[in-house]
């Protein structure tokens, strides 16, 4: 898969966005920020939605996540080089210091008893912790709806 | 899958999305992480 040069400009511009401000910016910030029209940009967005390299909020068509960031609170929790993030997932939570190459602090709860739960990345490793991570859909099924995976 | 094999499943694949020329993994280029990070069977076939 090779995304347009349009495409990928846009991409780059959201996860850089993210990255550096803990923030997924939309249409409209986006299209300001490139000197593009919006229209171009939710064209873009679609194109980028469609190669599943970004998820869009059912009905309005946002994006609710540029993987590893996530444009809503959640229940994973990212503290980074003094910027807060927030993660669809803990794949997601654990990549955020993965594609920032820095130490992460993640705060999240168990999904089985509700326990706090702090997991920490320092100098690109994982800091040993209890805890395992459970996946309720075979990948294979994944995008068969990623926002209930 | 242990937080350990987490860590290196999100780093193998994460740690390149800021870069400009990142492209999404093949199909045979994500069996071989999975593969690496000893995820097998059948709930991790592609």
């Amino acid at each position: 898969m090779t995304l347009s040069s349009d495409d990928n400009t846009v991409r780059l511009h959201i996860v850089t966005q993210a990255a550096n401000t803990g923030r997924v910016p939309q249409a409209p910030a986006i299209a300001s920020a490139l000197g593009r029209s919006e229209a171009e940009i939710r064209a873009s967005i679609k194109n980028l939605a469609a190669e599943k390299i970004l998820m869009l909020a059912p009905n309005d068509g946002v994006i609710w996540a540029a993987a590893p960031f996530c444009a809503t609170p959640s229940p994973f929790y990212v503290v980074s080089n003094g910027v807060d993030y927030s993660a669809i997932c803990i794949w997601d939570a654990l990549g955020i210091p993965a594609a920032l190459h820095q130490d992460a602090v993640i705060h999240t709860v168990c999904g089985d008893c509700g326990d706090a739960m702090t997991v920490k990345i320092r100098d690109g490793n994982l800091v040993p912790a209890e805890g395992i991570i459970h996946f309720g859909v075979p990948a294979r099924n994944w995008w068969d709806n990623i926002g209930f995976t | 899958m242990s937080l350990s094999q987490g860590w290196s499943l999100a780093h193998e694949w994460f740690k390149d999305r800021l870069n400009p020329d990142w492209r999404r993994y093949t199909l045979e280029e994500t069996k071989s992480i999975f593969s690496a990070i000893h995820l097998k069977g059948d709930f991790w076939q592609l």
